[in-house]
């Protein structure tokens, strides 16, 4: 055994404690942080400069968002 | 093998026949180095987010993701969603439209721009030499598939593969790869949905379907806790490990299957896919030549979206057939099994379009984006950099042919060896992945990252991943009197952690001690170019 065993070996364990529902949330913590700064996100940087301002469907936030969305949904089920 | 009727072959010749002329009808566009590089800046977002997701799908990942669902469950599809879609958004409004401003060609030269010309050359050296084997793997390991789909032999289906792709990227360049892209996307996608609609039927639906993969489950578990009971008294995995479900995307720490939460988490959603999405060549490249910054944003949020239906394209077939036909000898059978039982003539020839189109919307990229980094970042950069356009269009047709030619003795060389070689390729991707994506992070994000530093680090990075690999090997192990360092298959996300961090941890610490950039370098991070254009 040498001292790369015995750290990862500990580190195996420590993760091994983590309970899955504990998991879960870690992975969903992931996507509600992104999709946060997602929505934080100035328009002027999720736009088309050139697009007419009224089009609220050129701002890719909320692409982005629905993707993300769609992800909280499937780690929530599965 | 699926047998093929007239109806399929028609099928297969007339997705050939189409795909073949858009390549040369946009390769007649084609004028310049630009153009072949990267499609004249003109690709349109649509074009470009569909061809990211075709580009990432490969001929072997079609058959493989599904052969592998069929194995260990829908873990699998981790590798499609928390493995694609957070670093695709992060890198939509961070990172791409920075590398679009730059107007750069390959990420190599950005790592020049910002950090050092040695830099540049070891990490393209690496990406070129990486690309330039895989191509001939991807041929192989493609053409083993097609023999096993559809009984074409092997050689033949190398030389038509390399034939029928290299032609339209020879031509067409970038916009060829990306526009025929399109095609074969909605080829692919189209073919694994109705596979999956039909199958889906057979079963009884999504609830029949999760009950019978449920059942087979249970029994192959308690076959496999029987045999393992009366090997050791103490069974391997532990209790989590036996409670998960077929359908679980998170797996246990002691899970014998390759995705266990901490590889999964760690290794491939925070460092394997950014390294992917914002580093490799192959991938970047056609956002690089989207018309603007907005259109190379919106490709990659486009790419996310369709990211969210790939899962059940590829990897709810090996379910099905899991359910259908359990006891599979080899997993990777599983889907040509399923495909020769439910589907019916014409659409069996749809499936093997599909196929065919992963193959080629891969080979295809590589191809290009090998060509690109070897004319920009070797043959401009140190011989002609002087050559003009059309002389760059030339070296570029010339290095794209010669690539493929390459690639066809590569593969053919491959067949005379041991099937590992595939994994080793595969490994080789890891060793450099998470150093380069590392000092590309930083070198972006931080103004006080060296190019000194980063020069060491990512050597250091590549180090600590030969070294991982190394004590995770069963013979280095009994050699030196010990047991291998990993306990899953194929740990290749955990050396990308460990080379991910022993680069960035070095990084930053060598930076201390080294001089800063000049001015000239630091415009090419985030606060730079923003004190710039604020200026």
């Amino acid at each position: 055994m040498s001292i790369l065993h015995v750290v990862g070996d500990a580190l195996r364990d420590a993760l091994g404690l983590i309970p899955l529902w504990g998991v879960r949330g870690l992975f969903l913590l992931l996507l509600f942080a992104l999709m946060a700064w997602v929505v934080s996100l100035p328009n002027s940087e999720t736009t088309d400069p050139e697009s007419p301002r009224d089009r609220s469907g050129r701002n890719l936030k909320w692409w982005a968002w629905t993707a993300i969305l769609i992800q909280i949904v499937v780690y929530s089920v599965f | 093998m699926t047998q093929l009727a007239v109806l399929d072959y028609l099928v297969i010749a007339i997705y050939l026949v189409v795909t073949i002329g858009i390549g040369l009808w946009v390769g007649s566009y084609v004028k310049s180095g630009q153009d072949l590089f990267l499609a004249g800046r003109s690709l349109p977002w649509w074009a470009v987010g569909v061809s990211l997701v075709a580009t990432d799908i490969g001929g072997t990942d079609l058959i493989g993701v599904g052969g592998t669902a069929y194995r260990w469950g829908l873990a699998v599809a981790n590798f499609e969603w928390i493995g694609c879609i957070p670093a695709m958004i992060v890198a939509a409004f961070v990172f791409i439209p920075h590398f679009w401003r730059c107007g750069i060609t390959t990420i190599p030269e950005f790592l020049e721009r910002r950090f050092s010309l040695p830099l540049r050359t070891a990490v393209a050296g690496c990406w070129f030499v990486f690309m330039a084997c895989n191509l001939g793997v991807m041929l192989l390991a493609s053409a083993i598939f097609l023999q096993s789909l559809i009984g074409v032999p092997v050689i033949p289906g190398i030389l038509a593969t390399a034939l029928f792709a290299g032609a339209y990227t020879y031509f067409g360049g970038l916009a060829a790869v990306v526009y025929t892209d399109v095609l074969q996307g909605v080829v692919m996608i189209g073919g694994c949905l109705l596979a999956v609609a039909i199958g889906l039927w057979q079963v009884g639906g999504i609830g029949p379907l999760k009950e019978r993969v449920d059942q087979q489950f249970e029994r192959q578990k308690e076959a496999r806790l029987v045999a393992m009971a009366a090997d050791q008294p103490e069974p391997a995995v532990g209790e989590d490990a036996r409670a998960a479900s077929y359908f679980s995307l998170i797996v246990p720490v002691d899970t014998p299957s390759p995705f266990p939460w901490p590889a999964i988490l760690f290794g491939l959603a925070l460092v394997l896919s950014p390294g992917y999405w914002i580093g490799n060549q192959a991938i970047v490249q056609r956002s690089l030549g989207a018309r603007s910054e907005f259109d190379a944003k919106a490709a990659y949020v486009c790419g996310a979206l369709l990211k969210n239906i790939i899962p059940i394209a590829v990897a709810v077939p090996g379910l099905i057939a899991f359910a259908l036909y359990p006891g599979l000898e080899n997993p990777d059978g599983a889907l040509p099994t399923l495909i020769s039982a439910i589907l019916p003539s014409g659409l069996r020839g749809l499936f093997v379009a599909a196929f065919l189109a992963a193959l080629m919307s891969s080979v295809d990229s590589y191809l290009n984006s090998a060509a690109t980094i070897f004319t920009n970042d070797f043959y401009r950069r140190f011989l002609r950099p002087n050559a003009d356009e059309r002389q760059l269009l030339n070296a570029g047709r010339f290095v794209t042919l010669t690539l493929a030619i390459w690639a066809i003795g590569f593969a053919l060389f491959l067949t005379t060896l041991d099937a590992a070689i595939y994994t080793i390729f595969q490994t080789l991707l890891s060793f450099f992945q998470g150093p380069a994506i590392a000092v590309l992070l930083l070198g972006v994000l931080f103004r006080r990252v060296t190019a000194d530093a980063a020069f060491v680090a990512f050597f250091i990075g590549v180090a600590t991943s030969m070294t991982l690999f190394l004590l995770s090997q069963n013979w280095f192990a009994t050699a030196v009197g010990t047991t291998p360092l990993f306990r899953i298959a194929d740990p290749f996300l955990y050396y990308s952690v460990w080379a991910f961090l022993a680069t960035g941890v070095s990084c930053v610490f060598l930076s201390y001690f080294t001089r800063t950039d000049s001015p000239e370098r630091l415009r090419y991070t985030l606060r730079g170019w923003k004190q710039e254009v604020a200026q």
